[in-house]
C-alpha cells in the first residue's frame, strides 16, 4: 500500500470518527438534527458558510476554470464578494424569521413569509432538485481527487461509494453537527494547502507568480483578460450579479443561517468572508501554473489539472494530504447538502403535502432514513458523468436564484408580491432554466436582435426576468380582484 | 430619534451598492492584460482591489450600523 493511500484512507477513517463523536451529549431531534439547536456561535456558523467558498468546487472547479478559460473565472472571487454585501442586509432578517416562527428549512420560511403551503412545496421540489446537480459535483470532485492522489489504487467509482458511505454514515447520526466539526479541520487543512499550492507551483515551474503571468501572456495573449466572445465582459458581469443573489437561496445555505445564536454573528460573518474568499486568488495561481505544465485537457478534463501537476511535481506523502484534503473537502458540504436535502423531503414534501398529522419524531425518523436514498441519487448521476463541475454549479445557481426575488420582497413593509405572484413567478422561472439547460440555448438563440455585446450575457438572467415579470402581473391581476385577494401575513 | 436611526441605515445602504459599482461596473474599463500590477494581470488586480476596500467599506458599515448596538437580539416577544 503506498504512502499517498494510507493517508487518504486514514483521513476517510477519521472524518467518519469525528463526525460520529460530534453526536455526544445531544439529543437528535429535528431542531438539533436540521440547525444544530440554533446554537452556533462565530467560529462554527464562520465556517458553516465559509464551507461555501471552499468545496471541492473551488478546489479543482476553480484551477480547472482557470486552466481551460482563464480570465472568465475571476467570477468566482467577485461574486462570492458581492453575495457577501447582501448577505449583511438578508441574513438578520431571515435568521430573525427563522427563530421566532422556530423554522428548519427554507420551504417553511415561505410557508410562514407568503402563508402559502403550495409555495412551500414547489420551493422544496426546485430545492432538492438544485441541490442534486451540487451533491454530484462534490462527488464528482471527490472522485477525481482521490483517484489521482492514489495513483489508482482507489478507481474513481470506488472513491465516490467510499465517499457516499462515509457522509451518509455521519449524517445520519450527527446532522449538522457532524458537519459542523468536520468543517473545522476541513478548513485548517485546505487553507494551508491552498496557499503553499498557490505560491510553491509559480515559483517552482516559472521563478515567481509575475514571472508565471509573464510568461502565460506572452505564449496565450489576452488569455488573461475577459475575451470579447463566450466568457466576455458581459458574461461575468451578469454572471456575478446573478451568482451574487442566489448564493444565499441554496437550500442548505439557508438553513445555515438558522443554526447561529444570534444576528450579530451573521453580520460580522458577511464582513470579514471576502477575505477569507481572496484566498482563491492562490486556487487561480495554482490553475495558471498548470496550463504549461500539464497540457492538453479538454472538455469535463480541465478538472484534472490541479491534481495532476500534484501528483507530476509532489513525493508521494504530499499527495496523499492533497487528496485527504479534497476527501474533506467534499465530505462537509455533502453533509450538509444531505442534511437539509433529506429535512425538506421529510418536513416539507412528506409532512406538508402528505401527512400533516405526522409527529417531529415520525419525520425526524423518516428523513434519516432517506439520507442513504439521496445519496444514491447523486452517485447514480456521478457515475453517468458529463458535465465540468463549474456547469453544474452554475445551473443549480440559476434554479436558486429564482427564490430571490420573493425572498427579499417579503421582507418589504407593505409586500406587494402575493402568494400566487411568488408561485408562478418561481414556476416559471424554473422551467425557464431547465428548458435552457436541456437545450443548450445561449440567450442569442433567444434574441438575436441583441446587440453583440449582449450577446455573452448569461441566460439565467433572462429566467429571473421572467421571473419577476410573472410575478408582477400575477400579483397584480390578484389585487384586482377583491374575491381572490389573500391573507398575507 | 427613530427616523434619524431609519436614515442613517438607508445611507449605510446605499453606501453598500459601492463594491457592485466598482467590481461589476468597473470592469469594462480595465480590461487589458498590462499593465501588471503587483504581478498581476490588471483585471485580477482590479477585482482583488475591490475585495480589500468591500472588506473596509462593509467594516465602516457595521461600526456605524445602530443594529450592531446594545445587546445582542432580544429575546422574541411571542411565546
Amino acid at each position: 500500500m503506498s504512502v499517498a493511500l494510507l493517508i487518504i484512507l486514514v483521513a476517510a477513517a477519521g472524518a467518519l470518527l469525528l463526525g460520529l463523536a460530534a453526536r455526544r451529549g445531544h439529543d437528535m431531534d429535528l431542531e438539533q438534527w436540521s440547525v444544530g439547536g440554533r446554537s452556533f456561535g462565530t467560529l462554527f456558523v464562520f465556517l458553516l458558510l465559509a464551507g461555501e467558498i471552499y468545496t471541492i468546487f473551488s478546489f479543482l472547479g476553480a484551477s480547472g476554470f482557470i486552466y481551460g478559460k482563464g480570465a472568465g473565472a475571476y467570477y468566482i472571487l467577485a461574486y462570492l464578494t458581492l453575495n457577501q454585501v447582501i448577505g449583511y442586509w438578508l441574513l438578520p432578517l431571515v435568521w430573525r424569521t427563522a427563530r421566532r416562527e422556530h423554522l428548519v428549512s427554507q420551504p417553511q420560511f415561505f410557508v410562514r413569509q407568503y402563508g402559502s403551503k403550495p409555495l412551500g412545496i414547489l420551493v422544496a421540489v426546485v430545492g432538492v432538485a438544485a441541490m442534486i446537480p451540487y451533491l454530484v459535483l462534490q462527488f464528482t470532485g471527490l472522485g477525481i481527487i482521490v483517484s489521482i492522489a492514489s495513483y489508482g489504487a482507489i478507481s474513481r467509482p470506488q472513491a465516490v461509494w467510499m465517499g457516499a458511505a462515509i457522509v451518509t454514515t455521519y449524517v445520519m447520526i450527527s446532522g449538522m453537527r457532524g458537519a459542523a466539526w468536520n468543517a473545522v479541520i476541513k478548513d485548517i487543512l485546505i487553507l494551508t494547502i491552498v496557499v503553499f499550492l498557490g505560491l510553491y507551483l509559480p515559483l517552482h515551474y516559472y521563478g515567481g507568480i509575475g514571472a508565471m503571468f509573464q510568461a502565460i501572456d506572452h505564449a496565450k495573449p489576452g488569455f488573461l483578460a475577459f475575451p470579447a466572445r463566450g466568457n466576455s465582459v458581459a458574461w461575468f458581469q451578469s454572471t456575478v450579479l446573478l451568482n451574487a443573489m442566489g448564493g444565499f437561496m441554496y437550500p442548505h445555505v439557508f438553513s445555515s443561517i438558522f443554526t447561529a445564536r444570534g444576528s450579530r454573528i451573521l453580520r460580522r460573518n458577511t464582513v470579514v468572508m471576502p477575505l477569507y474568499s481572496l484566498m482563491l486568488l492562490f486556487v487561480f495561481f495554482a490553475g495558471f501554473a498548470a496550463i504549461q505544465q500539464v497540457p492538453g485537457l479538454t472538455g469535463a478534463a480541465i478538472d484534472l489539472a490541479l491534481i495532476k501537476l500534484c501528483t507530476q511535481t509532489f513525493a508521494p506523502w504530499l499527495v496523499g494530504i492533497v487528496g485527504a484534503t479534497g476527501l474533506l473537502t467534499a465530505l462537509v458540504p455533502g453533509a450538509v447538502l444531505l442534511t437539509a436535502a433529506a429535512t425538506m423531503l421529510a418536513n416539507d414534501l412528506y409532512r406538508a403535502g402528505i401527512r400533516p398529522a405526522a409527529t417531529n419524531a415520525a419525520v425526524t425518523r423518516l428523513a434519516k432514513a432517506l439520507v442513504p436514498a439521496v445519496a444514491m441519487v447523486a452517485v447514480f448521476f456521478t457515475l453517468r458523468g458529463g458535465a465540468t463541475i463549474v456547469a453544474l454549479l452554475l445551473m443549480g445557481y440559476n434554479l436558486v436564484t429564482q427564490f430571490f426575488p420573493a425572498v427579499a420582497f417579503s421582507f418589504a413593509r407593505r409586500n406587494p408580491v402575493t402568494s400566487r405572484g411568488a408561485f408562478c413567478g418561481i414556476l416559471a422561472g424554473t422551467v425557464c432554466v431547465v428548458a435552457i439547460t436541456l437545450t443548450n440555448i445561449t440567450l442569442f438563440d433567444l434574441l438575436p436582435f441583441l446587440p453583440v455585446a449582449l450577446r455573452d450575457v448569461n441566460v439565467g438572467l433572462a429566467a429571473l426576468i421572467l421571473n419577476l415579470g410573472v410575478t408582477a402581473i400575477v400579483s397584480a391581476a390578484a389585487s384586482l380582484t377583491p374575491a381572490t385577494v389573500e391573507t398575507q401575513n | 430619534m427613530v427616523s434619524l436611526r431609519f436614515s442613517r441605515r438607508k445611507l449605510l445602504l446605499l453606501c453598500s451598492t459601492l463594491p457592485f459599482i466598482g467590481m461589476v461596473g468597473g470592469v469594462p474599463f480595465v480590461n487589458r492584460v498590462t499593465p501588471f500590477v503587483f504581478g498581476l494581470p490588471l483585471p485580477l488586480a482590479w477585482i482583488t482591489i475591490w475585495v480589500l476596500l468591500t472588506v473596509a467599506i462593509m467594516a465602516g458599515v457595521y461600526a456605524l450600523d445602530p443594529a450592531n448596538r446594545g445587546g445582542d437580539d432580544p429575546p422574541d416577544q411571542r411565546p
